[in-house]
Formats: C-alpha cells, structure tokens, sequence
C-alpha cells in the first residue's frame, strides 16, 4: 500500500506540476512528424537535419520526429496511432495510398490550408504535373508531393565499354535490353555466372516495376474511370510483361533466378555483380556514393512505347490531430516542400525535386551539370503515369505480385496465374463498389 | 483451502496487482478478440492464402521446434564443463540470443543474398550450384527456419546446462563404476534425469515457434509466393495493413486456441516432474 500511495504522489505532483509549469511553454508548439525511408542509403539522417535546420528558424515550433520504417511499416503505425485517438500531425505517407487512406478515414485534405495561403495556389501550379496525379482527386489537392521518383534503369558504363558496347547508348527497347544483357552477363570457366546482365526486383510485395512493364507494353494494371476499384491484370500487356520477366530468367538466362528483393539490388549494382538494375531514382545517392566504376541512368526500355509510373511519398494531413495546430503543420509542411529544400533533399537522396523552380537554383544546376545521370527521372516524367490508386492497396499488390511470383518461380503458367489473380482482386474490390 | 493465519481475503490482495494488469492487458483483450472476431470466421477459409497457412506454419514448426531442441541439448552436452574453451564456447553459442531478431536477419539477408554474398562461394558448394535461397519458394522456409533456430538454440542450450547442472555427480560415477561408457551413462542415466528440462524446453520451443516472426518480416515478408507465410505475420498483415480487423481477430483467437491448449497439456506435466530422482 506505501508503494501506491508514493506512486499517486508522484503522478499528482507531476499532473500539478504541469499545471503550474505549463503556461511558461504555451508559446511553443509541438507537432508530430512520421516519416518512412523506401530506399538505400542514410536518408533518416538528412530528414533528421531538415528538422533540425526548421526548428532553429522557428523557434516557436516544435517538431518530433519519428521514423516509421519502410512505407509499409509507417503506414502500419500512423493508422495504429490514429485508431487509438493518438495520430501524428502531419506523415509522409505513399502518393498512390490517397483512396485507401481515405476509405479508413485517416488523413483530410491539405486543401483547406492551401486555399487558406495567398501564396497557395502558385505553390501548387509549381509541382510537375506528373506528381500532383496521385496527389489529386476530383481537383482537390489532398497531399504535397515531398520525396518523389521514378524508376530508371541504371547502367555500369565500364562493362559496357568491356563488352563492346557503346558507354553513351543504353537500351531503349525491351528486345536491345535482352541483346545487351547477353552481352553483358559473364561466365566463369565453369559456366557459373560472375556478372548478370540485368536484374528487375520482383520481391518486397510491390507492385511498381510490374506498373511500368505493363505501361510500356501498352496497358495499365487498373482502369482510370473506375474511381480506383477496377484492377485489370488478366490482360495483353499484363501477359507480355510476364512473358519479358520470365525470359530474362529462364530463356535467356541473363538475370538473377528466383524472386530478386528490392533492397539488395542497389548493393548488388554497385558491387559491380549486375551490369544493369530497375530501380527507383531515390537510390542514386546511394549508388553515386558506392560505385566505384562510371554508371549512366536512362529511362525504362520501351516495347510498344515509354512508360513509367509516378512513385514514392507525400505530405499528408492526418485525421483527428489538433486542429490548434495547423498553422504549425502548415508552415511546417511549406518548408519542407519549399524548390530550395526541395533541391536539398534531390541531391541528397536521388529523388526527383518535384518543383519546377527547384531546377532553376543554382546549386541544382550545378549538381546536374555534375551528375546528368540526376536528369533522366525527370525528363521520363513525360512518360509518367498515375501509379496504381486503388482502394484496399496493399491486399491488391499482394495479389498481383503473388502471380508475378508464381510466374517466376514456375509454380504457375502466366495465363492461369493472371486469370487467378484477377478472380481475386475483383472479391476484393467488390467490397467498395 | 485455507493458509495457516491467512484468508482469500490477503489471498486476494496480493494477487490484485497481477491480476489488475492480466485482466486488462491479456485476459480482457483476448476475450474482446474472440468476442468480436466471429464475423471474420465464416471468410476464413474462403480466402486461398489462409488455406496455404497451416500447412506452412505446421511445417516451420516441424522445422524449428525438434531442431531447436536438439540443437540445444547437443551444444549443451558439448560444452558443459569449466575449462575456458568451453566457457568460451557457450558465451559464443548464446551470442544469437542476446542479438536484436532484426539485426541478426538482417545479417543473413547480407550472407544469403545469391548475387553479392561475401560467403557465396561456400553456399554454392553446399546447396551444389548457384541457389537464390530467400528468393525461391523450396528453400525460402528452411532456410528461415533454420535461421530462427539459429537465433534462438542458445537460449535451449542454457535451460540444458542448469538441467545438466542439477543431475548429482555421484549418479554418473556409480555408473561408471558399473561399467557403463560415456553412451550409456548418458543414455539411461544423464537423459532421464533430463526429463522435465526436456519437456520444458520443448514446450518453450513450440509456443516460440508460434511467436517469434521478426526475421520472416526482414528475409522474406512471407514470400516468395506465400511460402513463408506463417500464422502470425499473417495476423499482422491482416490486422495492420489490410486493416480487416475482422479476419485477423479469427486468426488471432485460432492462435490463442493452439497456445492455450499447448500451455494446458504441458503444464501440469512440468510440475509433477517427471522423474526419477525425487528432492
């Protein structure tokens, strides 16, 4: 009973202190931040920095950050968070995630705060249009675009001069690819592979580089017109991208075998393992740091045409924070996506700066004049594409890279994989129509 | 019933501070989860990668638990003794244990990885040629079994070494003497003697196979194609990224079902101390 009682004291003490001590602070404001870091490289430090830089220029503003993992997992804690009546103030959260948040009912619309910001409109009008497609719905902007990609194909020059091929000209269509990846991919005096030609991720549930695939081959894995609940994967495109993966495995054996995680693939490029990788333009910080052999980007090999989608993540406003604080979330979110932090955060990372004047300062002209291979995200924007925005995101992904998966691993043909796996989108999807 | 000079009333007292946290934080919730959580049985075997689950999650186990176990008590039996080899020997087997689960998965993400592996040339020579073991659906569940026996046989090996520990010297000596070797000592004397370690271990094993997920999440994310797909990162996958609250409290109560029903058999067992060298 001593113990208890020495605890309510201690609680009592401590709530009276509050009381007495609170209004000293009330000046202060304190805004929880949730952010997630998607690719390689030490990207939570120079968010860490940002704060930091934000905080002593607003001495009136508190920002706490917390780290929530990969997309995935920081998704997972926000809306944890926010069931239980504790939600961050502001997240980064994934662009295409906009209808499956909002069928949870976890964030709101950021454009009440612009609207309500002489200098909010112009702000918007600044951001590529390729990055405000997962962003907007029904011409209300929702989130701001922050660390923003697309994949490209990233290329070791010096194997390509070893192999005799031409350094400046990399493929451009899927049948080029296959021809240099022959060329590139070394073998060893007993056959075994030391150098792949070529390796496209297919692990981590994500569904991003199948996108791109089907884009090139002239489709898209849901319907436009369907308010994100119609998926279509037994399709042509679906079909060719299958066929491509699975080729560039099994019948011309110039890739890794077997699912290829997300994660390693930018270690196993700069390692010098793989001749060629897919993967997100945000990984070119890291690469840039741990090649030691000259590397050139380019966009995705065409089939029927370019195509890519849209990816990584934006400012979002969550539902149920305080809304005393929005001023502070506000200010907050317009210095993190200001062209000058922008610009910052695209040389320090590899993202795409999705401003337009974030391209016109000069430290980002130097840095491309530097590093043109920081150019071709960009200008495949024109190529861009929604990324898929259904709703239930996660469970579809899951399904479409099941089939991928089942494909790969030879478990399934592609058409009983892709009829199957249309089957069971379509019991998900039911369920919001 | 009643304790010389003490009621169920100081009975009562003593256990409320326990109990106050038992009944909210586990007994509480689990009766909420199975309370709300019918309406998520009748899609529970409708979905087809619940169907895969059990067969999956009943071959991890049948992976992870004997391994562990034997694992443990053969390390156990190796090292025990004070010459500083073996000293040395045990802190080196019980290093896993003390290792964050996603720090030590991360590591063998690095070491398996088929492309870069700085150990590649050994697994090729192993596994008989260039194998992508995380990343095809035959190796992906042994090779994380393995990896969380692994992680956690050090921790067996420790309730072996206290089990060895407490088995009287002079029963092994009056062996000896009768001419039994280092097989048949251990064989009908050490072994038995073993018993409720033996049976506790065991049952510690199955309910950690049950509960310990955190490397599936960094190796494999239940992949590839499922293969991986254990009961609990299932739940957590249904839960707290579908958000099919429904369906994952199922889940939950059939997991809850198997732990409590374990718990239930094994128990009584371990506290009638099977046996035969009494106090």
């Amino acid at each position: 009973m001593r113990a208890f009682s020495l605890k309510l004291t201690v609680l009592l003490g401590t709530a009276l202190g509050s009381l007495v001590f609170a209004p000293a602070f009330a000046q202060t404001t304190t805004i929880t931040f949730y952010y997630p870091v998607g690719v390689a490289g030490p990207l939570a430090r120079f968010i860490e920095t940002y704060v930091e830089e934000f905080e002593a220029q607003h001495p009136d503003i508190n920002v706490e950050t917390v780290f929530g993992g990969n997309y995935v997992e920081n998704q997972s804690k926000i809306v944890a968070a926010q069931r239980a009546g504790t939600p961050p103030d502001v997240a980064i959260l994934l662009s295409q995630e906009l209808r499956t948040l909002i069928s949870l009912d976890v964030v709101e619309s950021m454009q009440p705060l612009i609207d309500a910001d002489p200098e909010g409109e112009a702000m918007i009008a600044d951001f590529f249009p390729a990055f405000l497609l997962n962003s907007t719905l029904d011409g209300e902007v929702w989130s701001i675009p922050f660390q923003r990609s697309t994949p490209v194909l990233y290329y070791n020059k010096e194997a390509f001069v070893e192999a005799g091929l031409d350094p400046d000209s990399p493929p451009t269509t899927w049948e080029e690819l296959i021809k240099y990846a022959k060329k590139l991919t070394q073998r060893d005096a007993q056959g075994r592979v030391t150098r792949y030609g070529i390796a496209i991720p297919t692990g981590d549930r994500s569904t991003w580089l199948t996108e791109a695939l089907v884009m090139q081959a002239g489709g898209s894995l849901y319907d436009p017109n369907s308010d994100g609940k119609v998926v279509t994967i037994d399709t042509p495109a679906m079909r060719a991208a299958m066929q491509y993966v699975y080729d560039l495995q099994h019948t011309h054996e110039v890739s890794p075998k077997g699912v290829i995680a997300w994660g390693t693939v930018p270690n196993d490029f700069a390692a010098g393992n793989v001749a060629m990788i897919y993967h997100s333009t945000g990984s070119l910080g890291f690469i840039r740091q741990n090649a030691d052999f000259e590397f050139g980007t380019a966009f995705l090999p065409a089939n029927k045409q370019y195509g890519v989608p849209t990816g990584g993540g934006n400012f979002y406003l969550l539902k149920g924070s305080d809304p005393a604080k929005r001023e502070a979330v506000w200010t907050f979110t317009k210095w993190m996506t200001s062209p000058e932090l922008l610009a910052r955060w695209s040389i320090d990372s590899g993202y795409v700066a999705p401003r337009i004047s974030s391209w016109e300062l000069p430290t980002m002209k130097e840095y491309v004049a530097q590093y043109p291979q920081a150019l071709t995200a960009r200008e495949q924007l024109q190529y861009a594409q929604a990324e898929l925005p259904v709703y239930a995101l996660q469970e579809i992904k899951d399904i479409v890279s099941k089939a991928e998966q089942d494909i790969i691993l030879g478990n399934a043909k592609i058409e009983e994989a892709l009829a199957e796996a249309q089957r069971r989108a379509d019991q998900v999807l039911a369920a919001f129509r | 019933m009643k304790l010389k000079g003490y009621g169920w009333k100081t009975a009562g007292w003593m256990l409320a501070p326990t109990l106050f946290f038992l009944l909210l934080f586990t007994y509480g919730p689990a009766l909420y989860n199975i309370v709300t959580s019918t309406a998520g049985f009748t899609r529970l075997f409708s979905s087809p990668a619940n169907r895969n689950l059990l067969g999956v999650t009943l071959s991890y186990m049948t992976i992870v638990i004997p391994g562990a176990v034997l694992l443990g008590l053969g390390s156990a039996l190796l090292v025990d003794g004070r010459t500083p080899a073996r000293i040395l020997a045990r802190a080196v087997l019980f290093h896993p244990v003390i290792l964050p689960t996603v720090a030590f998965a991360a590591v063998w993400l690095y070491l398996l990885n088929p492309v870069s592996s700085p150990i590649r040339e050994i697994l090729e020579w192993f596994m008989g040629g260039r194998r992508n073991i995380l990343g095809s659906s035959t190796t992906a569940l042994w090779a994380v079994a393995l990896i969380g026996i692994l992680k956690q046989f050090g921790l067996y090996m420790l309730y072996f070494l206290a089990g060895l520990q407490g088995i009287p010297q002079e029963l092994k000596e009056a062996a000896w003497i009768d001419g039994a070797g280092r097989w048949k000592t251990f064989r009908h004397v050490v072994f038995p003697l073993l018993g409720p370690t033996l049976f506790f271990v065991a049952s510690t094993a199955l309910l950690d196979s049950l509960r310990n997920v955190d490397h599936i999440f960094v190796l494999t994310k239940g992949g590839p194609s499922d293969a991986t797909n254990i009961l609990l990162y299932r739940i957590f996958v249904l839960g707290f990224e579908y958000y099919d609250i429904p369906q994952a409290g199922a889940l939950t109560t059939v997991l809850l079902f198997i732990l409590t029903l374990t718990a239930l058999l094994t128990m009584p067992r371990i506290e009638r101390r099977v046996h035969y060298y009494g106090n």
